[in-house]
């Protein structure tokens, strides 16, 4: 049996439990428990230390998919996950105030992963951004350039089957473009 | 005097049956030969290592006999192309045309070291003009076969108005609005916002028509409070639609498809407008530096999406010009993991 990962992280409630039950063949895995800090303000159930996905492309063949806990203090969890893995795919709420932040922060937790293995933006929650002053695309794609990452950014919606699929595409196209 | 032709990857059975042919019936034309340097190589681009090995000899300007399931755009003079199925015919009148071409380039060459004494001078002299007559031929292949019908003015189409209105608005740090009959689109550089008075989807309509300084009034003014109902759009994200939307497939006038380009960003392809196989192609530029002729044969696309792709990417400042010098390092498609990658794209394809 080949395996295969894809790893899921962002910061908590960006939409890396719901993008895995989207893609995923079998019902996803979660270790959620009640939030207790601040993150309670957002939802009431956190990822505390993995999801798990699977799609079963025949019967030799699975990509698995691991979501990451979104909070910092179990981000000694984040590179463990990201062992042996195809790809990062992060999903960042772009409504938030932190966006900027936040790219930075998961981009230096995984600086060692995306040297040489690919990694794709997901901005989730693009509608409320754009009730605010929309997305500013300039300083995501120079912030990238800063770090002399090229990855696909892309304004997705966590829930919908066609963004997050164009977004894994994307990410497989990142490591062979002339897969198809 | 037959050609010396080398059969480079293809499946065996066609290995089998060309090789067959030239033994035989094509004996005449062609000779099989394992040397590196023969007349012509025959390749069977259809497979991902044809297609490489095809760009490498295109770049080494080697005669090539390209063989595929669908038409290739614009080949070169050094290829001819043959769609499968091939029939004998067919590679006869291929070697005509090689034997021709060849025949005309040594005569023509020959008119020009007429005054030259010395005959190692006069071969080197010769090697020389059929390579400049060569590069130069492929180059005005390239770059000026293409009719009228495939470019197009920007300056005379929104998408020039547009890229002035942000430069005015960039230079005078004040809020510039253009005015097309009813329709009012209002940009604020500093935001990097622009707001529209009706929905996006007209902007095909306004793509569609010539435009000059009448029929597009230019001022600098703020609209704000008459445009506050509706939704502040990027403009990195307006300057890509309304480029596309222009373009629609031809080439500004002012880029070519040779020249080198570097995309710096990803566009959003989810929710702009895009054209077909932009994730393709934008995963491919994202590599190194290309040429939209390039690109096109490399993923075997129609140019016209390409083009629309860069003219989009070089008005949304997503891509840049590249020196003439820089040189295309062509993608190597890696054999590790390939089945499984295709095997996830269809799956992710078809969901």
């Amino acid at each position: 049996m080949q395996q295969y990962k894809i790893i899921f992280s962002g910061p908590v409630g960006a939409g890396k439990t719901t993008a895995i039950k989207v893609l995923s063949d079998i019902d996803v895995v979660s270790t959620e428990a009640r939030a207790s800090d601040h993150v309670k303000v957002k939802k009431e159930n956190t990822t505390v230390a993995m999801d798990y996905g699977r799609i079963n492309l025949d019967s030799e063949t699975a990509v698995h998919l691991y979501g990451t806990p979104g909070q910092a203090r179990f981000n000694f969890m984040w590179e463990i996950l990201a062992q042996g893995a195809l790809g990062l795919v992060l999903l960042i709420d772009c409504s938030a105030s932190s966006m900027m932040d936040d790219i930075d922060t998961y981009l230096n937790a995984f600086k060692d992963f995306t040297k040489n293995n690919p990694v794709v933006i997901g901005l989730t929650r693009g509608d409320l951004a754009a009730e605010k002053n929309g997305i500013d695309w300039e300083s995501i794609h120079s912030a990238l350039a800063a770090k002399g990452i090229s990855a696909a950014v892309f304004e997705v919606d966590a829930r919908n089957k066609e963004d997050i699929n164009m977004l894994v595409q994307a990410l497989i196209l990142s490591i062979d473009p002339l897969a198809i | 005097m037959p050609l010396s032709v080398k059969l480079s990857i293809m499946s065996q059975s066609s290995h089998r049956n060309i090789s067959g042919f030239i033994k035989t019936k094509g004996k005449t034309h062609f000779k099989l030969s394992d040397q590196q340097n023969t007349d012509v190589v025959i390749i069977d681009i259809d497979s991902e290592e044809g297609k490489s090995l095809f760009s490498e000899y295109q770049n080494n300007r080697a005669q090539v006999i390209a063989l595929s399931l669908y038409s290739i755009e614009k080949p070169s003079l050094s290829v001819i192309h043959i769609k499968k199925p091939i029939t004998s015919i067919e590679l006869i009148r291929a070697a005509e045309k090689i034997k021709k071409q060849s025949k005309d380039q040594v005569q023509s060459s020959g008119n020009n070291i007429k005054t030259i004494t010395d005959p190692e001078q006069a071969i080197d002299k010769s090697r020389e003009l059929l390579l400049e007559k060569s590069q130069r031929e492929q180059h005005k292949k390239l770059v000026e076969e293409i009719d009228d019908s495939q470019r197009y003015e920007p300056n005379l189409t929104l998408q020039g108005m547009l890229h002035r209105a942000i430069k005015l608005s960039d230079k005078e740090k004040t809020n510039v609005v253009l005015r097309i009959q009813k329709f009012c689109i209002e940009i604020d550089a500093i935001k990097k916002q622009a707001r529209l008075n009706f929905s996006q989807n007209r902007l095909r309509n306004l793509c569609h028509v010539q435009l000059n300084s009448s029929s597009c009034r230019m001022t600098k003014e703020s609209l704000t409070t008459s445009l506050s109902e509706f939704p502040a759009l990027p403009l990195t994200e307006l300057s890509w639609n309304t480029a596309l939307l222009c373009s629609r497939g031809r080439l500004a006038k002012s880029l070519s498809d040779n020249s080198i380009y570097q995309l710096k960003a990803w566009p959003n392809l989810t929710r702009w407008n895009v054209p077909h196989h932009a994730l393709q192609i934008a995963s491919l530029w994202s590599k190194s530096p290309n040429s939209i002729t390039a690109i096109s044969q490399q993923l075997s696309i129609p140019i016209a999406d390409v083009r629309s792709f860069i003219t989009a990417a070089l008005d949304s400042n997503l891509a840049i010009a590249n020196e003439p010098s820089s040189k295309i390092i062509p993608f190597e498609a890696k054999k590790k993991n390939s089945t499984l990658f295709k095997k996830l794209l269809n799956r992710l394809n078809r969901a």
